[in-house]
C-alpha cells in the first residue's frame, strides 16, 4: 500500500468578495459529508487545536440552523451561526455564516460547499462569499481586533519551519 | 481600492514561510536586511530576495540611506486584509489537517464505510 503524500489546503480569491478553500481526502465523499455535517464528528476537527469546542449544533436539512462555538486558551469565546439553504448529500450545501459579534452578526457571508470524489479521493471546495464590500471590510477589521494576538501567535509560531 | 490581482500579489508573497516569519519580525519594529537575515540560516542577499516580493507587494517599504536600508510593515486596510487572510488560511489548513485525521480514523474503525 502507498502511503499519499501529505495534502495541502489551497486558498485563492476568485473575486474581492470571494474565499476559495480546496482540500483533498483520501476518504469517500458519503464520509467526508458526514464528517464535516455531523456535530459529533465536527467537534473533533473544528476546534483544530485552536479552541476548545463548547457547543457544537447543526440542522441537517435545508432551513436548518447551526452554530459553532469555542473558548481560547485566554478564555475569550467565539462563536459562529448561520442557516443552511442546500443541504445535498453527499453532493454538497450551501448555508450562511457570521461570526457572532455585535455589528458583524447582521453581516454573513454565504458558504458553498462541492465535494467531488474520484477513485477514493474526494475534492471538498468551499467558498465563502461576502454580500458587499462594506460587510467584508468590517468583517476583517473586526477580526483583527479580537484575532490580531492570534494571527501574530500564527505568524511567530511559524519562525521554527526556517531554520 | 482592494482588487482580485493585487489580493493574489499579496498571496503570493505570503505563500512562503519565510516572508511570513520576516512580516512577524517587523511587526515588532524597524529592521535593516542584516538584522532580518541573523534569524535565519540562509544569506543576506536571499533575504534582499525576499523583501523585494514583500515590496512589490506593498506589504513592506524600505528606506534609502545607503547604510542601513531599514523595511518596515506598511499599515493600511489592504494589508489588514493580507494579515486577516494568512490567518484564516491557517485556521481552515489546521482544521482539514485535523478532518483528515479523523477520516483516517473513522476509516480504520469501519473499513467497509
Amino acid at each position: 500500500m502507498t502511503a499519499a503524500a501529505k495534502r495541502q489546503m489551497t486558498l485563492s480569491t476568485p473575486s474581492d468578495l470571494e474565499i476559495t478553500l480546496t482540500r483533498a481526502f483520501d476518504a469517500p465523499r458519503a464520509l467526508v459529508f458526514k464528517a464535516i455535517t455531523t456535530p459529533d464528528y465536527v467537534r473533533r476537527w473544528w476546534g483544530a487545536g485552536h479552541l476548545d469546542v463548547t457547543t457544537c449544533e447543526f440542522e441537517p436539512r435545508a432551513g436548518g440552523t447551526w452554530r459553532f462555538a469555542g473558548q481560547t486558551p485566554d478564555g475569550m469565546e467565539i462563536a459562529f451561526f448561520g442557516e443552511i439553504s442546500e443541504f445535498d448529500p453527499p453532493a454538497g450545501l450551501v448555508y450562511t455564516e457570521a461570526f457572532d459579534v455585535p455589528e458583524i452578526r447582521d453581516r454573513p457571508s454565504t458558504v458553498t460547499v462541492r465535494l467531488r470524489e474520484e477513485s477514493g479521493v474526494t475534492a471538498l471546495t468551499t467558498t465563502s462569499r461576502f454580500q458587499s464590500v462594506e460587510d467584508r471590510d468590517a468583517v476583517i477589521a473586526s477580526g483583527m481586533e479580537g484575532g490580531a494576538a492570534a494571527s501574530y501567535d500564527a505568524l511567530e509560531a511559524l519562525l521554527p519551519e526556517i531554520k | 481600492m482592494t482588487s482580485a490581482d493585487q489580493l493574489d500579489v499579496i498571496f503570493a508573497a505570503l505563500a512562503d514561510p519565510t516572508r511570513r516569519a520576516i512580516l512577524a519580525r517587523l511587526r515588532e519594529g524597524e529592521a535593516t536586511v542584516k538584522e532580518l537575515a541573523e534569524p535565519f540560516a540562509i544569506s543576506a542577499p536571499a533575504v534582499s530576495k525576499h523583501l523585494k516580493a514583500l515590496r512589490q507587494a506593498g506589504l513592506i517599504a524600505q528606506g534609502r540611506e545607503a547604510q542601513r536600508r531599514p523595511c518596515r510593515i506598511e499599515a493600511g486596510p489592504l494589508k489588514e486584509a493580507a494579515a486577516w487572510i494568512e490567518q484564516y488560511r491557517q485556521l481552515w489548513s489546521d482544521r482539514f489537517d485535523h478532518l483528515d485525521e479523523l477520516l483516517q480514523e473513522l476509516q480504520r474503525e469501519e473499513p467497509s464505510e
